[in-house]
């Protein structure tokens, strides 16, 4: 079935790219003219929450641009009316309850983080048996420069008191039903303290576009996307997790591997917190047709907690089990993501298989398939992409 | 703000009881749902035609038709998929539940082809979420807040609920992006949408805008 999936994945991105270069048979310079001459579109998986996903082949820079940005909303931009500025009220378990105004923020220390954001289920639709929610590919995720106050900055201004386990953010989207559970999630303390934890106004240098969660989100380098708080304007210390559904019932997989299809015991969930190790190649297209010849095969590698990128592995060609190493850009750094390409002789013409697997310094390595979960979550399989050489 | 948990728990089980009221309420108001409501469940095939209206009222009143299309389910996961949005305010009735279900599987389940999902340039797909610019209030300025109260009270309550938060036939309407996208808003209320009946007969202009200076100053 696995294999099935994505011949029926392939056909659909030879379709596009065949519609994109306005060709029969593709040529490496067509599609690279075409890809570089405009932005390529974004895959609608929603317009209303908007749920969009940027095309792999936008991943070949360092930073993703905002205008391409993948967009995941819960329940959609809340539209906030000129003449009542953003107010962030921290209270619960602190000893000076406050609102922050932007300014306020903005007067505080800023700091520059780039850093991976992807949605927690980000290649559910790899899965296999399939899997009901948002049917994401490969492109919901981006690496950008996030700036903003260190969220410990702002609770060493209002005073943690003692017994506080957990911090609760509440963004401005509301469900469209009081019925409808709201979108509240929790960090523990630990995790929000952590200097790499921002309130972010800015993204690649521009204030925070209203659809990436402006005026201020959460930023949580390391972390999967559903704790990346959109709209925040509330912030809450409490000694327990956030008793939301999306805290205490969504965002859960299996401790240890289930057999696929099947459900774990409540007591053996745990939450998505931190992303796995993961690369995507970005060149050449799913589907594209290439002369023999010398291409270079490009992509982007990244991994999650405080773990390192250290290697990615490429192979193409007929022995599945030639893999080649390929070069890595950037310092082996958190959070951000490194490009990576590979020089490949093309030699023999037909159909070729090309894959990618990239190793963080936990040891951790992309797995052919990753272990199945109810809703989901954090698939990190080998890449591949199919070509052909004529 | 003392504790954001609990305030959102007691803000859900008061629309849990307001539940009963606004659904009979609701019903009896829209005179297309009563044709739908009165079928039994012994009725026999239902037409595609009817199943397409059930879906459109009582699934895309909050989101649009591509989440749906994109899914590719067992019948058991599209019962699963159901009975959570009923529990999350669907007004679905409860005799197209089971027509409802097997229309979804029959359209998109496990053994149907993928299809290739659509694609929008960039500004297309950012126009989606885009507010129209704060300044630009070129149909209505000046609404009172009080009369806006009023109307809303008597004529969109039942539906939206007493707050704008959101009834069982009607979204939440608290810092929606189309308060503020005038010609958007000022279609839907005049036109319908879904199950929203068109306002055209009551509403001019200026009670247009009471109405919407009163919703924009909800939190």
């Amino acid at each position: 079935m696995f294999a099935g999936h994505r011949r029926g994945f392939l056909r659909g991105t030879l379709r596009s790219a065949l519609a994109l270069s306005g060709a029969s048979s593709l040529g490496r310079v067509r599609i690279a003219k075409a890809v570089g001459s405009s932005d390529p579109p974004l895959i609608i998986r929603s317009r209303r929450p908007l749920d969009a996903e940027t095309p792999v082949s936008a991943f070949t820079q360092r930073l993703t641009p905002n205008r391409l940005f993948f967009i995941r909303s819960h329940f959609g931009v809340p539209a906030v009316a000129p003449g009542n500025p953003w107010r962030v009220q921290i209270g619960g378990g602190v000893r000076m309850p406050r609102a922050f105004s932007i300014e306020d923020l903005g007067r505080l220390e800023q700091v520059t983080i780039p850093a991976v954001l992807q949605c927690s289920g980000n290649g559910r639709a790899l899965f296999d048996p399939i899997i009901p929610g948002v049917p994401w590919e490969k492109g919901a995720v981006g690496n950008a420069e996030w700036s903003g106050v260190r969220l410990a900055d702002v609770l060493h201004l209002v005073g943690v008191n003692p017994g506080q386990g957990h911090v609760i953010f509440e963004g401005a989207d509301g469900p469209p039903n009081p019925k409808t559970p709201a979108y509240l999630r929790s960090i523990p303390l630990e995790r929000a303290a952590a200097a790499s934890t921002l309130l972010a106004l800015r993204m690649n240098g521009e204030p925070l576009p209203l659809v990436h969660g402006g005026p201020v989100r959460l930023v949580v380098p390391g972390w999967g996307g559903n704790h990346w708080i959109k709209w925040v304007r509330g912030i809450v210390l409490s000694p327990e997790e956030s008793p939301s559904f999306y805290q205490r019932t969504a965002y859960k997989m299996p401790r240890t591997p289930v057999p696929p299809g099947t459900e774990a015991k409540p007591e053996d969930l745990v939450s998505v917190t931190t992303l796995n190790v993961k690369s995507l190649i970005s060149w050449p297209p799913e589907g594209s047709m290439l002369p023999p010849g010398r291409h270079e095969i490009r992509g982007v590698a990244w991994t999650g907690g405080e773990a390192v990128v250290e290697r990615v592995e490429v192979v193409a060609g007929t022995d599945p089990n030639a893999w080649q190493p390929a070069t890595l850009e950037g310092d082996p750094v958190p959070y951000t993501w490194r490009l990576w390409k590979y020089s490949w002789d093309a030699k023999t013409p037909g159909r070729v298989g090309i894959r990618a697997r990239a190793y963080d310094s936990t040891g951790a390595v992309q797995p052919e398939i990753t272990p199945w979960n109810k809703s989901g979550y954090l698939w990190n399989g080998i890449d591949r992409v199919s070509c052909e050489v004529r | 703000m003392k504790n954001l948990g609990n305030e959102r728990i007691r803000a859900c089980s008061i629309g849990l009881a307001g539940f009963a009221l606004m659904t009979s309420v609701g019903l009896s108001s829209i005179s297309e749902e009563k044709s739908l409501g009165s079928r039994s469940q012994a009725t026999a095939s239902i037409d595609p035609e009817e199943l397409r209206s059930v879906l459109v009222q009582n699934c895309l009143i909050c989101h649009s038709e591509e989440l749906i299309s994109g899914q590719r389910l067992t019948e058991k996961q599209w019962t699963a998929e159901v009975e959570k949005m009923i529990g999350w305010g669907a007004p679905l009735p409860q005799e197209f539940k089971t027509p409802l279900i097997g229309y979804l599987f029959s359209l998109y389940s496990d053994k149907t082809p993928k299809t290739a999902p659509p694609t929008l340039g960039v500004e297309e797909a950012l126009a989606l979420d885009r507010i129209d610019p704060m300044g630009s209030p070129a149909l209505y300025s000046g609404g009172d807040v009080d009369r806006g109260a009023a109307l809303y009270a008597e004529h969109c309550s039942k539906c939206h609920g007493t707050e704008a938060r959101g009834g069982d036939l009607g979204q939440s309407l608290v810092e929606r992006p189309i308060l503020y996208r005038e010609a958007e808003f000022a279609e839907v209320l005049r036109k319908g949408r879904n199950r929203m009946p068109g306002f055209s007969a009551i509403l001019d202009n200026s009670r247009e805008a009471d109405l919407v200076t009163w919703l924009r100053s909800k939190r």
